[in-house]
């Protein structure tokens, strides 16, 4: 069998949320407003002939009411159906005859749209990006083909998948009023249950310019490309409609919450989720560096010990999922052949208490530095990333200059800051400790 | 010349004159825009360059970010591990984990101190990092590079890791369907098609990896990749410094593979996956394109239409966007100097995986027979002339183009040339390379999934048999126990009768058979048994001879037994002794199993391959210490009564080895008797396969031929 361990770069980057890669050395922009609230922002970069033209909708599965989950994560499906001037099945024809790529995804805290495509079709992105915003075609036939897909998605990447369930296992454990709760995918029998009315109601509702932002990086002419932007966003109306967004706070748990998930995969898998600030706070960036100690190399604690010296885990490592509202630290091992999940818990445990009791040393706080000097460096090397990121720091922090300057936040984070947050913020009571365990399927 | 024409381009992106100032307040929506004037697209320059020890570099220079990378990379024959499967999914691991001068734990930490990164595997390594830092990467892929530790101890820990790693894929769908399409394309003594399982992970020794290094990583093998923030000079000023003294070597080894062959009919090959709610589906079959081959072009073009692209391929319109099968159905065809394969691919609920084949077959058909439509065509070529395009952006394209020409010895020109040819491309070529490369009727089609679904694909397959597998590419054999009052006895009498009769057999003296075996390269062997059944005057001679002299010579009587292959003859003694007087000296070895000390167990019925079989099973005096002398089981065919074919557990070099020995084609020359025409033996990668000519029974036997002296 080929060694395609199931771990790091594959299984784990593709499902949790990457916090570092962003903010390359310097990245120009211009920004501006639309009188319908649409904002928007140009990098100009004539290093290659293409542009990437993407469009960032503040909206995510976080937005959805309990019984409509996978609203938004259906609705990116629905998006690629066509408008009132482009037929069913041409969005994508469009886009490839002019050489180009798309697709989409959806999180917990936004919608993101993107094209990347020759430089002489910019004017093609912002047609079809216009379209969708403007009147998008929501059919019963559109509706009913994409139901089907998304289960099959959901079928590919949760049901049949290794280890499938478990962020949506996790982020159930770990939430109870917040919309966190539930995942981007949702649940097959609500999407079954909403009508046409349900999701024009979520178009007029969240597919507004007010709630949207328009990013735009490549080989372009800065004034003509404003000219295109506002020949074919300006006349697009202003939102009607109040955007929702949750108001709940997760109350902080006093005691911990442990379970088993049965499953197919043979390996254990223990994952250990701790309460975090929400992105962008200054506890955040701490946590952050935290995980690096924690898991960021093959020199880190949890490999380092875990790992390597015991031998307990084919992996052994913990990241920030960091979120609009405050997210978790997910902590993960894939358990050895032969080992006891608790004696990996034990070991994780013990890493997790001596970042409490232990300042790092300064050699180790050079070297977070110089490893997320590297990964800031060499973050922001496509187009379609700067667009995305510049995207990201607007719409959640209202400011798309943190691609710049971001890395002024982890670089200022010391040692102490380190411990405190430790203490603080890995609290076991807090926590939600969930064993995924192996059994056989029961006879029929 | 590094800049493109614009005029290649502009065939395929109409242009049109454009004013975008000032009138934007009456838009026109009802049409897509047109584009602008073509870009002009450069690639990129790379600068090769070699050392004195036969290092080739090849240098990007790019400064867009304050990083570079070195990426040394070799170029050898595919290797075949063998009983050591494994070994080569392990060596970059093991590399990487610890030199003279720094145990693993140094290592991990003077990287990661630098912000750096240094990976391993068994073609080369990669190391980068801060332009900064460069002196230090490269001093620590150095040290890597020649002074690796390969230590017992992280041996260990990696056997352990690789181990639970097998344990967690035998529950991954995906990783069970790559291997069981690599094994069933390319066969298990094929490097592609070998599979590492829990075994051959535990044959793995320290010294296998010592070897290896010590074997392959040499400097005239080499290119060192150099990507970023260096010029081309400095890169080779520091090239030289670090990697000037490696030594080059002249015994590297080389192996010409045998191209394995399509099946003869469609197989489906079904691996079953408890709870799978999905059928990871890929229906596969190899082909030959060689990189830089005049169709390769054509074929991609061909691909792209049928399973490529992002949305348009025709699997994915019909798959997922017309019927809803399946998230995403796509095709590949990989082009590799040495042997390739077709891919077609999609995961689908499970109650539609038979509908889903059924539309793979249409649409991979429908390639062959039908002219692509001229809009899909167009599409297509635009489609991949933005996607080589967009290719550029990355600096690590104008590298592997580079590497390409030089490892694959494609005209210098391929890349600048190749919007060019791929516009040269018409409908009739991609008609032509489809009819050529595809064959929707000798396909793998593989599902891993859900056993409820095996029945519906019985259809699918030409022998009518759906083959099943496990996780690791070997057939499950499904063994019943044998009908009601069946015993070993009647299947063995079963055999005798339908070749001649007990009786008949019983009553010859002797028999006699020539004929010749074909060992490649145009030789042949010519073959002679003799056989004497007679009381006191027992004895058999198999020999092999080329040109009239004797090259193999085995003899055995009741008194001893000797082999000879071109020199002095050797004795045969204890097991094997035992094992080949049993089966030599008797026509009716078989039944006289229990006489000669020698245990029979009937153990069944099999079915393998849409065939069936009476199993039965003889061994005989082995100790825990030894290999049994007797190990073979025989497999009667359930209808003919016949013996099909034997498999055998015999004492090899290297420990046990399992041999294989196939009965096919058995005739009755005219005696009364059936004798199999053509008996092939397979022991790992080596086949000996033997054609008879003519057979004498009761000859004339001269006693002298079974002299021991």
């Amino acid at each position: 069998m080929d060694m395609k361990y199931l771990l790091s770069s594959a299984l784990v980057w593709s499902i949790l949320l990457n916090a570092y890669g962003q903010s390359a050395t310097n990245i120009d922009f211009t920004e501006f407003d639309l009188k319908n609230g649409l904002h928007v922002i140009l990098h100009e970069d004539h290093s290659t002939p293409i542009v990437a033209v993407t469009v960032m909708y503040h909206v995510g599965s976080k937005n959805e009411t309990p019984s409509r989950t996978g609203m938004a994560h259906f609705f990116e499906h629905l998006l690629f159906e066509g408008s009132e001037n482009i037929a069913r099945g041409e969005f994508d024809h469009y886009v490839e005859n002019a050489g180009g790529v798309l697709n989409a995804n959806t999180s917990q805290d936004r919608t993101f749209y993107y094209e990347l495509l020759p430089s002489n079709q910019l004017e093609l992105g912002l047609w079809l990006e216009s379209e969708r915003m403007l009147h998008a075609k929501i059919q019963q036939i559109g509706i009913d083909t994409q139901n089907e897909v998304v289960k099959e998605e959901k079928r590919q990447r949760v049901d049949n998948a290794p280890y499938g369930n478990m962020i949506a296992e996790t982020m159930d454990a770990c939430y109870d009023v917040h919309p966190y709760q539930w995942t981007p995918i949702g649940s097959m029998e609500h999407l079954d249950a909403s009508t046409h009315a349900d999701f024009m109601d979520f178009y007029d509702t969240f597919y507004v310019p007010n709630n949207a932002t328009l990013s735009i990086a490549g080989d372009m002419d800065l004034e003509s490309a404003k000219q295109l932007v506002k020949k074919y966003f300006q006349d697009i109306p202003k939102g009607t409609k109040a955007i929702p967004r949750p108001t709940e706070v997760e109350p902080k748990r006093t005691e911990e919450r442990r379970s088993i998930v049965y499953g197919k995969d043979r390996l254990p898998v223990v994952i250990q989720a701790y309460p975090i600030p929400a992105q962008g706070t200054p506890d955040y960036y701490a946590v952050d560096m935290l995980n690096q100690v924690l898991s960021g190399g093959a020199s880190s604690r949890l490999n380092k010990s875990v790992v390597d010296e015991k031998q307990l885990a084919l992996y052994c490592g913990a990241f920030s999922f960091g979120l609009e509202d405050p997210g978790v630290t997910f902590a993960f091992a894939m358990v050895n052949m032969g080992i006891e999940p608790s004696e990996v818990e034990a070991a994780m445990n013990e890493e997790f208490e001596k970042m409490k009791t232990q300042r790092i040393t300064d050699r180790e706080l050079q070297k977070l530095k110089n490893q997320i000097e590297t990964q800031f460096v060499s973050g922001n090397s496509t187009m379609a990333g700067i667009a995305e990121e510049l995207a990201n720091y607007h719409t959640y922090f209202g400011d798309a200059n943190l691609i710049n300057t971001e890395i002024d936040r982890y670089l200022a984070i010391t040692p102490d800051d380190i411990q405190r947050v430790a203490k603080k913020y890995y609290d076991e009571n807090t926590r939600a400790t969930l064993y995924f365990l192996y059994q056989e399927e029961e006879e029929k | 010349m590094k800049i493109f024409h614009n005029i290649t381009l502009a065939i395929l992106f109409a242009t049109a004159s454009l004013s975008h100032t000032g009138v934007y307040s009456q838009v026109d929506r009802s049409q897509a825009p047109e584009p602008g004037p073509a870009p002009l697209i450069e690639l990129g320059e790379s600068k090769l360059l070699t050392l004195d020890n036969g290092l080739k570099l090849i240098v990007v220079e790019n400064h867009k970010q304050p990083t570079i990378s070195w990426t040394l990379s070799f170029e050898y024959a595919p290797i075949f591990e063998g009983n050591k499967a494994g070994m080569l999914d392990l060596f970059g691991e093991m590399m990487r984990s610890g030199t003279k001068n720094k145990s693993k734990a140094e290592l991990d930490e003077a990287i990661d101190f630098l912000g750096a990164s240094i990976s391993v595997s068994p073609k080369g390594i990669r190391g980068s990092g801060l332009t900064k830092h460069t002196n230090e990467v490269l001093h620590l892929m150095s040290e890597i590079l020649f002074e690796p530790s390969f230590t017992e101890n992280e041996l260990e820990r990696l056997r352990t890791q690789a181990l639970s790693g097998l344990v967690a894929a035998e529950s991954s769908p995906s990783e069970i369907s790559d291997v069981l399409t690599r094994s069933l394309n390319y066969g298990d003594v094929h490097p592609y098609g070998e599979v590492t399982t829990p075994e051959s992970i535990n044959t793995l020794a320290r010294a296998d990896f010592v070897a290896f290094h010590k074997t392959y990583f040499h400097p005239n093998i080499a290119t060192l990749v150099v990507v970023g923030d260096i010029d081309a000079n400095t890169a080779y000023g520091k090239a030289n410094s670090f990697f000037g003294e490696w030594k080059r070597s002249d015994n590297i080894p080389y192996k010409r593979w045998e191209l394995p062959s399509r099946p003869k009919g469609n197989r489906v090959c079904l691996s079953p996956m408890e709870g799978a709610v999905q059928s990871v589906l890929k229906l596969t079959h190899t082909v030959t394109i060689p990189p830089g081959s005049k169709d390769a072009i054509a074929v991609s073009v061909m691909n792209s239409i049928l399973g490529g692209g992002a949305f348009s391929g025709r699997l994915m319109q019909n798959l997922r966007e017309d019927k809803a099968f399946t998230y995403g159905a796509r095709s590949n065809i990989s082009i590799d100097p040495l042997l390739g394969a077709f891919t077609a691919y999609a995961d689908v609920r499970n109650e539609v995986t038979d509908s889903a084949i059924v539309e793979f077959l249409y649409e991979i058909r429908r390639m062959k027979t039908e002219p692509v439509d001229s809009a899909s065509f167009a599409v297509t070529k635009n489609y991949m002339t933005g996607s080589f395009a967009r290719s550029l952006e990355n600096p690590n394209t104008a590298a592997r183009f580079a590497l390409n020409i030089q490892r694959y010895n494609l005209p210098a020109d391929y890349y600048l040339t190749y919007l060019e040819k791929l516009n040269a491309v018409t409908i009739e070529d991609v008609q032509r390379v489809a009819k050529n490369h595809l064959h929707p009727d000798q396909l793998h089609i593989t599902c891993v999934g859900n056993i409820s679904v095996a029945e519906s694909l019985t259809k699918f397959a030409t022998n009518g048999t759906v083959e099943l597998f496990d996780a690791y590419g070997k057939p499950i054999i499904e063994r019943t126990s044998a009908e009601d009052g069946v015993t070993s006895e009647m299947v063995i009498k079963g055999h005798y009768e339908a070749i001649g009769g007990v009786k008949s057999i019983s009553k010859l003296s002797g028999v006699l058979r020539t004929g010749s075996m074909e060992m490649g390269g145009g030789m042949t062997l010519s073959f002679t048994h003799t056989a004497s059944y007679k009381k006191n005057k027992r004895g058999a001679r198999t020999s092999f001879a080329m040109s009239g002299q004797d090259v193999i010579v085995n003899v055995v009587t009741d008194n001893g037994g000797y082999s000879s292959q071109m020199g002095p003859r050797i004795a045969t003694t204890d097991n094997e002794l035992l094992s080949a007087q049993w089966e030599e000296l008797d026509p009716l070895f078989l039944l006289h199993a229990g006489e000669n000390g020698i245990n029979s167990e009937l153990l069944g019925v099999e079915e393998m391959n849409g065939n069936k079989y009476h199993v039965i099973q003889f061994t005989c005096c082995g100790t825990e210490e030894s290999t049994e002398a007797v190990n073979m089981t025989c497999y009667f065919d359930f209808n003919s009564k016949m013996l099909s074919f034997t498999k055998s557990i015999t004492a090899g070099e290297d420990g046990p080895m399992s041999v294989t020995t196939k009965f096919n084609n058995y005739i009755d020359l005219g005696e009364g008797f059936k004798f199999p025409m053509e008996v092939v033996t397979v022991a790992g990668t080596q086949t000996m396969a033997v054609r008879i000519g003519s057979i004498s029974v009761n000859p004339e036997i001269d006693q002298a031929l079974f002299n021991l002296d």
